[in-house]
């Protein structure tokens, strides 16, 4: 696989440290495929690096971490990274954005303007956590829960699967692990996640086309 | 987005929510693991078990978040969306 990849990863609360460390796998994986991936993590996800690299180096693939609304993406320390009026920036790209509620407006207006794909939240995303794991998200078996079925959509399209499909395959991972939690029963510490990973399953979306891979 | 954030915060009434729904949401919110937090939407803050308690009791923005979740949670479990939902592997 050629080409090129563009990750965000702030890091500046647990839940953007959580985002940034989980998608180590990601980056990982991205490599192992042969793809230039360029990492923005911590301060260099700001507004001013993505829109030149969108633009000077033109990735097919597109993956932001961070704070999200309907209509924009963050960065570090929450800067707006992409907002509406930025949708040109994105033709021709495929886009993973683990930002809440991005996929309601920005994703369907990127779409109109010529993005090939575009998945995402269409609510809020949800994740429990193990505050005495902060320093090793990657070991928070509570976190896991969510942010494995979330990695694996990134995981798929770098698979070469499609993008209907990565969606598909991600949200059978969020099956999997409520009906292991269904099968634990009450008891199991985590049994109360299967209503989170319920509602982040409904509404990650894989917005225009579904047969595109990177 | 603060703007945004204060009107969602600012009850209307056809965002009223009736008392037995607070009841039955924070009912359901009793029963968590004090222990963890939550990571909710856009926000910078996390939040625990307690703090998401007493949202729902103000019936502020994160308040609303949770009563909307758990209502989905408890509407599919009902209607059977739910179950099918998890035995049903995507095409």
């Amino acid at each position: 696989m050629a080409g090129s990849m563009l990750i965000t990863r702030p890091e500046n609360d647990d839940a953007t440290t959580y985002l940034s460390k989980w998608s180590e796998n990601i980056i990982k994986e991205a490599k192992n495929k042969g793809l230039k991936v360029i990492d923005l993590w911590r301060n260099k996800a700001n507004r001013e690096r993505v829109i030149g690299i969108l633009g000077k180096v033109n990735p097919r693939f597109v993956m932001f971490n961070g704070h999200g609304s309907e209509n924009c993406v963050m960065g570090h320390n929450m800067e707006i990274i992409i907002e509406g009026g930025d949708e040109k920036a994105f033709d021709s790209k495929i886009i993973f954005s683990r930002s809440c509620k991005s996929a309601k407006i920005l994703g369907q207006t990127t779409i109109t303007e010529g993005a090939i794909a575009y998945l995402g939240y269409k609510e809020d995303f949800w994740f429990k956590y193990n505050p005495k794991k902060v320093f090793r998200p990657l070991e928070d078996k509570t976190a896991e829960l969510f942010l494995e079925p979330s990695n694996y959509l990134g995981i798929a399209l770098l698979k070469g699967h499609t993008t209907g499909l990565s969606n598909n395959k991600s949200k059978e991972h969020f099956r999997k692990n409520m009906e292991k939690l269904l099968v634990e029963g009450p008891l199991a510490e985590d049994y109360d996640c299967i209503r989170y990973l319920y509602w982040d399953m409904i509404h990650q979306v894989c917005l225009g086309n579904q047969d595109a891979v990177l | 987005m603060a703007e945004e954030s204060k009107k969602t915060e600012s009850k209307t009434s056809e965002q009223e929510i009736s008392e037995d729904v607070k009841e039955l949401v924070i009912a359901r919110l009793e029963v968590l693991s004090p222990d963890k937090k939550f990571s909710i939407g856009s926000n910078e803050k996390e939040f625990t078990r307690d703090e998401l308690i007493e949202s729902v009791k103000n019936e502020d923005e994160i308040g609303q978040k949770v009563i909307d979740l758990e209502l989905t949670f408890l509407r599919a479990l009902k209607d059977g969306t739910l179950l099918k939902e998890i035995l049903t592997p995507e095409e």
